[in-house]
């Protein structure tokens, strides 16, 4: 019977896998929102190609679970994304992987390696810019860090991105 | 003992018939009400001379059967009918396990998202998901047979040489002139 009751223990937090502490900011007017899927990724993943730059964007696809991008020019929700991102950082195993400050704009990047040097399990982008919008960007899945790359010029932050995963 | 078996038996029975909740059921049913408009169109509408099409182009037409679409369109006195319907499409795309969604955008009181049904690169639906809070909202069904990924790509070419029947559209554009309808534009 206790076992009964520990695998259950076990089990319930896997049900609600997917779920976010982020999925807060969804249907809030003062916030754009943007979020893909991993069935989406899984569809592309489907797709012949042959050049070099789509194979990489397809190997990328395959390994995320979830791309999460929420944009906001309001001050109160831009604080509360402040404040939701450190709460994150403090209770899960993020390392910053790289911080630019230009012109009053702040970009962090944090990942959750899985081990090895280029393996991402999570990446968290956080940019914070007092005289325009604030931008969190949140992947999870198991992919490359020098697969990114491609993603550069469709991301708000990909600049920034590029640099980071040639960093590495 | 028996009794308790057969009841078991029964409400097993029971859950099994549950049916979810479907947008076909959901579309069926406001199909007539007058806050709605509904169209269903065929592929036909795209009139794409078969001889200008390649074999794969050939075969993802074939593969897309037809196109469903429901609209609420919203005025000074439906207001909250608009947001109690908005409400149920979203429980059903959100409760029914068949849909599985792709993608979400929202911004400013206005969304768009977009679901598939179906697995392992054959799809049989897509369904788009838009609104707007001024303006209402719109459902739009495609309906196939086991499209692939690379289906949907040489979709996407046909749709390039097609002539678009926009006679058929009409009803639609005319509902919602002089506001014009705002779905996202999400290639799948």
């Amino acid at each position: 019977m206790k076992k009964l009751i520990l695998t259950l223990f076990v089990l319930i937090p896997s049900l609600f896998f997917g779920q976010s502490i982020f999925d807060k900011y969804e249907g809030k007017d003062e916030i754009t929102t943007v979020i893909v899927n991993k069935k989406m990724f899984e569809m592309m993943g489907n797709v012949k190609s042959n050049d070099k730059e789509s194979q990489q964007f397809l190997r990328l696809a395959k390994g995320i679970d979830n791309l999460r991008v929420f944009t906001t020019t309001d001050k109160k929700w831009s604080s509360d994304m402040k404040a939701t991102v450190d709460k994150h950082l403090k209770s899960n195993a993020l390392e910053e992987l790289m911080r630019v400050s230009d012109a009053g704009q702040v970009v962090k990047i944090y990942i959750n390696s899985g081990g090895t040097a280029t393996k991402v399990k999570e990446l968290l982008m956080f940019i914070e810019d007092p005289k325009n919008e604030t931008v969190l960007v949140s992947l999870t899945g198991n992919f490359d860090l020098n697969d990114l790359s491609v993603l550069s010029d469709k991301i708000p932050g990909g600049e920034e991105l590029k640099k980071a995963s040639k960093k590495k | 003992m028996k009794n308790y078996i057969r009841l078991i038996v029964l409400s097993l029975l029971f859950i099994g018939c549950k049916s979810e909740p479907s947008l076909q059921k959901y579309m069926a049913k406001n199909s007539e009400n007058n806050n709605f408009i509904a169209l269903d169109l065929g592929a036909d509408i795209l009139r794409v001379g078969q001889d200008k099409l390649t074999t794969d182009e050939k075969e993802a037409l074939n593969a897309f059967q037809k196109l469903n679409i429901l609209a609420f369109k919203k005025n000074e006195t439906n207001g909250e009918l608009f947001q109690a319907e908005k409400a149920e499409v979203e429980k059903i795309l959100k409760e029914n396990s068949k849909y599985e969604q792709l993608m979400s955008i929202g911004s400013a009181g206005q969304g768009g998202s977009v679901y598939v049904v179906g697995k392992d690169d054959a799809y049989d639906e897509f369904v788009l998901f838009g609104n707007q809070k001024e303006i209402g909202f719109a459902i739009v069904r495609i309906i196939g047979n086991d499209i692939s990924m690379n289906n949907i790509m040489n979709f996407m070419s046909v749709l390039k040489k097609a002539n678009v029947d926009n006679e058929k559209l009409k009803p639609l554009t005319d509902y919602f002139t002089p506001t014009k309808i705002e779905t996202a534009e999400v290639k799948p």
